[in-house]
């Protein structure tokens, strides 16, 4: 069993893997971030360092980083995969797709040493599925890290089929250590969160596209009524509207179910390229 | 309101009022701002929004943005953000 967690390898540098990465740099780990898009990881860079710097506004309890050379001696910013052959815990946070998936977990099952425990940030797949792409299934589990994961005080961990209790000790401290509480679940596709937040999403999005309201009524009722920090919408637009497609279709494809079919407006947005905040229109535009 | 407050009030440059108005807006949709309205507590932004408010100020007006200007209640009025930025570009002159 790994004895101690310095340097964590963060695969993926979208929305989720820089919240990601700010939070370990908050709680003292070493950062090395892969993403195979150079765009991406000089879009990472940037957002990272406003992000050390600002996010205490947001929450005190964290301490600002503004020191470009203590950021650049702890996080690795880097397009080679490799380079996270000596790290000691990974955490992967890529595109919801299985092939991409199952290509990377094979790669890092021979980049990475023996004891190293894979943490897949998936918003669907199964663990045990993800598990079954390495040699190592009983050091894959899931941790389903919330946006933005520096401000959350609580995380889903699922337990795969396989998943040993070494693992989810493991897991339990480099959590712990991030001030988070883990809330332990068994594994089937979109685990407690996702298999019901997408629900919403989704009828939101057929709420929409019937005319029933505008985004911003459907949305305003969610935080009003309901007493949601954020409506369906927005959140959609937060997560990515990709992202939240493909995991409908792996929801869909999971179970066959017919009440996760994506809604024909998510498609169409995300084939126009209305893909949410992070390319400023989605249901939402933004400057 | 005492002469103090009175020449603040004196000195506001509109440019900053409507130069941030335009990025609140551009992210809300909402045109019409009240400048002493607090952007967070009314529910016009959530405070996640802060980090690109201060990123956009920093570039917006050549500032820097240090650790103990990290207080919500600065930014969290029209008002108060102008009061900043003009107390900051005064400095740096």
């Amino acid at each position: 069993m790994l004895k101690e967690v310095k340097t964590i390898g963060v695969i993926g540098a979208g929305n989720i893997g820089l919240g990601v990465v700010c939070d370990l740099l908050f709680h003292g780990f070493n950062v090395v971030l892969v993403d195979n898009s150079e765009a991406a990881l000089k879009k990472a860079s940037q957002e990272i360092s406003q992000t050390l710097r600002f996010a205490p506004i947001i929450d005190k309890r964290l301490k600002a980083i503004s020191d470009e050379s203590e950021i650049a001696s702890r996080l690795n910013v880097t397009s080679e995969l490799q380079d996270v052959k000596d790290c000691d815990f990974i955490i992967e946070n890529i595109t919801e797709k299985r092939e991409l998936k199952k290509a990377l977990y094979q790669q890092l099952d021979t980049i990475c040493r023996d004891e190293i425990c894979f943490a897949a940030n998936t918003s669907c797949i199964s663990i045990t599925e993800i598990g079954g792409y390495t040699n190592r299934p009983t050091q894959v589990i899931g941790i389903h890290f919330m946006n933005p994961s520096y401000l959350k005080l609580t995380v889903e961990v699922i337990q795969g089929d396989y998943t040993s209790e070494d693992t989810i000790a493991v897991t339990r401290t480099l959590l712990e250590a991030m001030n988070k509480e883990l809330v332990l679940v068994n594994d089937l596709p979109g685990f407690v969160s996702n298999r019901i937040s997408h629900l919403f999403m989704n009828e939101a999005a057929f709420v929409v596209q019937d005319q029933l309201a505008k985004p911003a009524d459907v949305d305003k009722i969610f935080k009003e009524c309901f007493g949601h920090k954020m409506g369906p919408l927005e959140t959609a637009d937060l997560i990515g509207l990709d992202t939240v497609m493909y995991s409908l279709e792996v929801l869909y494809e999971s179970f066959q179910d017919p009440k996760y079919r994506c809604c024909p407006l998510l498609k169409k947005m995300v084939a126009g390229g209305k893909l949410g905040k992070k390319v400023k229109k989605g249901f939402y535009e933004y400057n | 309101m005492n002469i103090t407050d009175n020449k603040k009030m004196t000195e506001v440059n509109p440019e900053i009022n409507n130069q941030v108005v335009a990025f609140i807006s551009a992210h809300t949709g909402i045109d019409e701002i009240d400048e002493h309205e607090n952007i967070f507590e009314s529910g016009l932004v959530n405070s996640l929004f802060a980090i690109e408010l201060m990123t956009f100020i920093e570039k917006q007006f050549n500032i820097k943005v240090t650790i103990q200007d990290l207080s919500l209640d600065t930014f969290s009025t029209i008002s108060k953000i102008n009061e900043f930025v003009t107390a900051k570009m005064t400095s740096n002159v």
